[in-house]
């Protein structure tokens, strides 16, 4: 065997090794258990997830909230990728399966970061959604730098920062007329603090 | 001297390599609705690179595009990101097409297999466009048949 041939065979067995072992070694724990279940003014309880939830999820970790706050009574849904990168889409994504249209997107900046409020239609009944990311950090409504920060902290094996999470909040009683003006604060009370 | 026998085992290991890490586009493929003709996509496009892959000229030749391609699978792979693994695939497959102008089509044909192409078309235009996905690979392969032959060929 030539060393050319030698070294390409290297090459070979380290991309094999790698792409085996580097998925197993072992990552920060996620901030999904830190989610606050209550603020002053606000109450949730756990909802158990559904049998087509738990299939999508896979080996990710997911949890279902009906929240109680000043402005309502609210269904939150936050996903983990963290041990399934690919449970976690773009939000407009997860209503499309439902069986939604997406009619309206909308980005809405926060004081400290960005949300994005989704507008849903479907047979005839209008809903929407607020989504956003969140690592601990600043919430963010960009599901392009999701990827980037989710692919960068498995690369550095958690070096980068936490995992973010993605969470869906829906009105469960009449849709709000004013998101602006309730967002931020739900988005601050609902979305868990890294410590830095 | 006489040279040393193109790579092809270490192309047919890394097809091999890639293939593996994309595995999760069956899933995606047959799960989604928005993904339903990826498939049909796929095996339009993988038709189109047999058709027009030729043995390269020189010993080394394209060995280092090979080694690329690979390197951005495996960084998909340890990053978990999908979009990644399937560019690797394609640009490995795509990097067999001689005539350079073609291998870029082909490797911008691979789009119509991807899950990205669900989700930017749904993104820009509100609809996944999906059964446009065999007919956009389809026409790549057309352009690049054309143009092959006709201009500056990888070594």
């Amino acid at each position: 065997m030539t060393a050319r041939n030698s070294l390409l065979a290297a090459v070979l067995a380290a991309a094999v090794a790698l792409s085996i072992l580097w998925p197993m070694l072992p990552m920060p724990p996620s901030l999904l258990d830190q989610v606050p279940s209550s603020a002053p003014g606000i109450a949730s309880r756990d909802v158990p997830l559904t049998e087509t939830e738990i299939r999508w999820l896979g080996h990710a970790r997911g949890i279902k909230r009906i929240v109680r706050s000043p402005s309502g009574l609210w269904l939150l849904a936050v996903t983990d990728g963290s041990l399934n990168r690919q449970a976690v889409h773009d939000p407009a994504y997860c209503f499309r399966g439902e069986g939604w249209t997406v009619t309206g997107r909308e980005t809405l900046a926060l004081p400290d970061g960005r949300a994005v409020l989704l507008t849903l239609e479907k047979a005839g009944q209008f809903s929407q959604a607020l989504a956003w990311f969140s690592d601990g950090g600043a919430p963010f409504a960009s599901t392009v730098e999701y990827w980037a920060r989710t692919t960068l902290r498995r690369l550095t094996l958690g070096l980068s920062g936490n995992e973010p999470l993605l969470f869906i909040l829906r009105p469960l009683g009449a849709v709000p007329s004013d998101w602006a003006a309730i967002a931020p604060g739900l988005i601050g009370e609902l979305t868990p603090q890294a410590n830095m | 001297m006489k040279s040393p026998s193109p790579p092809w085992w270490f192309l047919a290991s890394a097809v091999v390599i890639c293939g593996a890490l994309n595995t999760g586009l069956l899933e995606a493929w047959s799960r989604d609705p928005s993904n339903r003709y990826g498939s049909s996509a796929f095996m339009v496009w993988a038709a189109g690179i047999a058709l027009l892959a030729r043995p390269p000229r020189g010993p080394a030749a394209r060995l280092p595009l090979w080694i690329a391609a690979l390197a951005v699978c495996v960084a998909g792979q340890l990053g978990a990101l999908q979009v990644l693994k399937q560019a690797g695939l394609a640009m490995l497959l795509a990097g067999t097409v001689p005539a350079v102008p073609s291998a870029l089509i082909m490797l911008a044909a691979a789009a119509s297999w991807t899950p990205a192409w669900g989700w930017l078309a749904s993104t820009i235009t509100g609809s996944p466009w999906d059964s446009a996905r065999p007919i956009f690979a389809l026409g790549c392969f057309v352009a690049a048949r054309l143009l092959a032959g006709t201009r500056r060929r990888m070594p």
